[in-house]
């Protein structure tokens, strides 16, 4: 039986089956009437014998059919004229799905793009990152050194092999649009270990990092497409990077993307120079596992490595070990915290929504009890039934999920302008894609299943004799209102739940916004800049350079103070690894601790607005040719209690043995902070000893900061027209943004508990409305009888409270179970912090109270005539 | 559900497929429609057997989705239009399995209905 038999010879057939029954009637009738009967008695004979004529043609017919589909087209044209009929249910209850299924759909195409890890890289298993870790220096994902990558490179059995790779910031000039990328300098066999070969154009090759040979460079998709216009031709061309020609040979695939080293393209990393040093802990390590080796066997053997190696170098390597992490485990371990945090708390909502809707149809129910009763009476069977309630449901759905897409794609516009610094990279934005179509379609697949199986099982249980009596009055069966009540419980639990979330999260996020950043963001404006190799070859031409910026600049009207650094001072999480540093006290001990290095100009104190605490700050005068000098900060200080640092010499494990010990000159207040807002240990450089190319002007200003942009352009112009210039941004706003991703998780969890207190409430509300009306006549008996309105709030008050209080309880528990899951990420905040739990309590037992006192009120109203009337 | 939808009292339920060879064998005589061959299976099983309307068309239309009978418009003895079965040839093979099929059942519940032979025997 074909779809196209089905639909073309249906109707020749029906008019044919409807002719075999009737001559089948007629030739029955003549037998009768043969017999005797009169004509009358012959027909009802003959019918009585058939049996129902209806019944008989749409089994026979059902031998043909595409039975379902006929069911299916006859359950949508009869669920659509029943949606029609009731505007105002079908409106609430598409609103309300479309709500729950637009945040879905836009929260799932955010977390797929910024987790759209699943790039295939061969073998993913076998992938493994390499992290340093020094527990007495509290290290646990530290880079590794150059000559300690080599080593374990060598000697180590379990890897295929191992490639190193190092962030990098380029400068790309000479194209349309000159900008700031970050790249990766890999090792050769980089994407060789990863598996992934490029898309167009060729893998780096050995002699690509042999000098004199052409510099190469391969570019990822994007940056082929938003740099280069997605030029056919790049193969072969020479872009300027840094200053420096650099010849494209090959385009990554579209997508590839690795979890820790977002790059926009790859350059040879230089592993033969022998500048490089053990203490200098710049590049990350993956490997690739060879086959059958685990993740145990590979840390043991390289713990066993690195152990060697400590007791071989003990000056740089002390003390430090590495972690071998399945990179697997690591972007299960991201996916997990990113479905907890953000896709949880959305699809709770969805749940709340689709109780709403539950309740919704479960009350539409009993008005259409009649209507089911007669339907089963004249012989639609139970499943039938159910299948066309569920019909109902899934056009409900699709209708909602229509809208919701629609919603989705304008919340989706609102998540790309909220979380500009999480979604980064630029496969990393979300949009429409296949993916997410399938995720809105899956939903209204499932959502009515969720929503509309217990009504329609419900629905199709019922008892007919009890539901065709006439004038049938009072309260209902109580199983329904059971159900009901459960769904009140639930929705009232998850929003308790979000609400209890939202609330320990903002709590945190005010713990941290209270602590003060250690220096004045207000009004000072930063602007980095990179030096290629190239153009300022000697340390003394990078000195030069600035000095003669800051010079410049410092004329600009408006600038109160003026300085620069090699790091900003909000570090975000990622911040590396702490520098060792070692502090000798006396000669032959040493104090050792780590802490983060600045190299600093003179202006960059009072530009920042950290205090001096003891000594000397750095000065116009410690040049290249003075001797080293440092400065500390007081948790550096505080760290070497008991002795007092100026004087003492400092030694910085990173720049090697042959570089001068630096003397502490000063301690000064603390003037940096990690994400988190603790305050870190630092040391501060003069930039002019330990020049560094890549540096960040920072500019406190007497008018407001933005105003200082151009000028600030024109003084770096002035030295080098053809500087490229980096990031501009004012310190308000890199504090800001190091938030950014917390903050935008913190309001959509807070969007989230808003949405679903609305939804719950409104679910009380509904329910509360609902055995108020059916309790209409019962009240206007009782306000003859000389009730007061008083007395009928509380009647009605008294069931729902309970239900509230029940739904509180649960919540409650579930929140205190989510919240010592989160355990640390909450900070100095307890998962069951009781400020927070009692404000939720309180705040979802005021609004659910109010939401069913409204229609309590409203049963008091009832005109006691027209209540008893009412039947 | 205690409502009596049951007209006949003497009314034999057909085992399932059973009705299937009925029709096959009423129509190895020859053509026949919808009526002929209720009223021809009542008559020739004494109105034992009652073939219900909604159990013989839905049979006849499976048995024709089959291809073992096939339909055939023609006039009645009485000059009525009306819809014509006739076997087939896939339909006699059809009906010669199900004949040895129902041997097979037969003899195989009267062996369970009379087990004395068999207790007997060793």
């Amino acid at each position: 039986m074909s779809l196209w038999d089905w639909l073309f010879r249906r109707r020749q057939r029906d008019e044919e089956l409807e002719e075999e029954v009737q001559s089948h009637l007629r030739m029955a009738a003549q037998d009768h009437s043969e017999q005797g009967e009169s004509a009358e008695q012959a027909r009802m004979s003959t019918a009585r014998e058939f049996g129902n004529v209806l019944l008989v043609k749409e089994t026979t017919r059902d031998i043909w059919g595409l039975r379902w589909l006929e069911t299916l087209l006859q359950d949508l044209r009869y669920g659509l004229r029943q949606l029609c009929r009731n505007p105002a249910f079908t409106a609430v209850a598409v609103i309300t799905l479309a709500l729950g299924i637009g945040a879905n759909t836009a929260i799932f195409s955010f977390l797929d793009a910024a987790l759209d890890l699943s790039f295939p890289i061969r073998d993913q298993g076998r992938i493994v990152n390499l992290w340093g870790s020094n527990n007495s220096l509290g290290a646990n994902r530290s880079s590794l050194s150059i000559p300690d990558f080599l080593d374990y490179r060598q000697q180590n059995r379990v890897f295929e092999d191992l490639a190193a790779f190092a962030g990098e910031s380029f400068q790309l000039t000479n194209v349309a649009e000159p900008k700031s990328v970050s790249g990766n300098r890999v090792s050769l066999n980089y994407f060789h270990v990863l598996g992934v070969e490029p898309a167009a154009g060729r893998d780096f090759l050995p002699e690509d990092s042999e000098g004199g040979k052409p510099r190469v460079v391969i570019l990822s998709h994007g940056l082929w497409e938003t740099g280069f216009g997605a030029h056919p031709a790049i193969l072969g061309r020479d872009v300027t990077l840094n200053r420096q020609i650099y010849t494209v040979i090959g385009v990554m695939p579209a997508g590839f993307r690795l979890f820790n080293g977002n790059a926009d393209l790859w350059v040879p990393l230089d592993l033969k120079s022998s500048a490089f040093r053990r203490g200098t802990r710049q590049v990350m390590v993956i490997g690739r596992l060879k086959p059958g080796v685990s993740n145990q066997q590979a840390q043991a053997e390289i713990g066993n490595l690195a152990q060697r190696l400590a007791q071989a170098f003990p000056g740089t390597n002390n003390g430090w070990d590495v972690r071998v992490v399945r990179l697997q485990d690591e972007i299960n371990k991201r996916v997990g915290l990113g479905l907890v945090f953000i896709m949880g708390p959305v699809a709770l909502v969805l749940l709340i929504a689709c109780s709403n809707v539950a309740n919704l149809l479960l009350a539409r129910a009993s008005g259409r009890e009649k209507e089911v009763a007669v339907r089963r009476a004249l012989g639609a069977g139970r499943f039938r039934l159910a299948r066309q309630l569920l019909t109902e449901s899934m056009l409900l759905a699709v209708l909602a999920g229509a809208i919701g897409l629609l919603l989705g794609i304008w919340g989706m516009g609102i998540l790309r302008f909220l979380l500009p610094a999480v979604v980064n990279g630029s496969s990393g934005v979300p949009h429409v894609d296949a993916k997410v179509l399938g995720f809105a379609a899956l939903l209204c697949i499932l959502t009515p299943l969720v929503f509309g199986l217990a009504p329609a099982l419900r629905a199709s249980k019922l008892d007919i004799n009890e539901a065709l009596k006439e004038g049938r009055r009072g309260r209902r069966a109580s199983g329904s209102n059971r159900l009901r009540e459960y769904l009140v419980v639930s929705e009232v639990g998850f929003a308790v739940v979000l609400l209890g979330l939202g609330g320990l999260l903002t709590r945190v996020m005010l713990v941290l916004g209270s602590v003060k950043p250690p220096f004045d963001p207000k009004n000072v404006i930063t602007m980095t800049v990179s030096l290629s190799k190239t153009a300022y070859p000697h340390d003394s031409d990078v000195a030069a350079f600035y000095r003669r910026v800051l010079a410049g600049a410092q004329a600009i009207p408006g600038v109160e103070s003026i300085g620069i650094t090699d790091r900003l001072p909000v570090l975000g999480e990622d911040h590396g690894a702490l520098t060792p540093v070692a502090l000798e006290s006396q000669p032959g001990s040493v104090a050792r601790a780590s802490a983060i290095v600045l190299r600093v100009s003179p202006g960059y104190f009072p530009a920042l607005g950290i205090r001096q605490l003891l000594g000397r700050t750095i000065t116009e005068h410690d040049l290249a040719s003075a001797a080293p000098v440092a400065l500390i900060n007081e948790t550096l200080a505080n760290s070497w209690r008991g002795v007092n640092p100026i004087g003492k010499r400092l030694r910085l494990e990173n720049l090697g043995p042959d570089v001068p010990l630096a003397t502490i000159v000063g301690v000064l207040a603390d003037g940096m902070v990690d994400h988190r807002n603790a305050p870190l240990s630092g040391v501060y450089l003069s930039y002019a000893q330990y020049p560094a190319p890549a540096m960040t002007f920072v500019v406190r200003t007497l008018t407001p900061a933005r105003f200082l942009e151009p000028p600030l352009k024109r003084a770096l112009w002035a030295v080098d027209k053809d500087q490229p210039i980096g990031d501009v941004r004012t310190l308000a706003q890199i504090v800001s943004d190091a938030w950014a991703g917390q903050r935008a998780i913190l309001e959509m969890l807070v969007a989230f508990a808003a949405l679903a207190l609305v939804l719950a409430s409104a679910g009380v509300s509904s329910v509360t409305s609902y055995a108020v009306a059916q309790r209409t006549h019962e009240f206007g008996v009782r306000m003859s009888l000389g009730a007061r309105p008083r007395d009928i709030v509380w009647l009605v008050m008294k069931e729902g409270t309970p239900l509230i209080a029940s739904g509180v309880v649960v919540g409650l528990a579930g929140a205190f179970a989510l919240g010592r899951f989160l355990g640390h990420e909450l900070g100095e905040i307890r998962p069951y912090d009781p400020l927070t739990f009692s404000g939720v309590s309180l705040l979802l037992m005021a609004v659910a109270l109010l939401a069913s006192y409204l229609p309590a009120r409203r049963a008091t109203k009832v005109d006691p005539m027209v209540a008893l009337r009412y039947e | 559900m205690k409502n009596t939808r049951e007209p006949y009292q003497n009314r034999i339920e057909l085992l399932q497929g059973t009705l299937d060879l009925l029709i096959l064998q009423t129509l190895q005589w020859g053509p026949q429609h919808g009526y002929a061959i209720s009223q021809s299976i009542r008559g020739r099983s004494g109105d034992v057997l009652q073939v219900e309307t909604g159990s013989l068309y839905p049979a006849l239309h499976r048995l024709e989705k089959q291809g073992w009978v096939a339909p055939q418009w023609k006039q009645t003895e009485a000059n009525q239009r009306a819809k014509f079965y006739r076997l087939t040839a896939a339909g006699k093979k059809q009906l010669l399995s199900e004949q040895t099929r129902w041997k097979q059942i037969v003899e195989a519940v009267a062996g369970i209905m009379n087990p004395a032979r068999q207790e007997e025997s060793p």
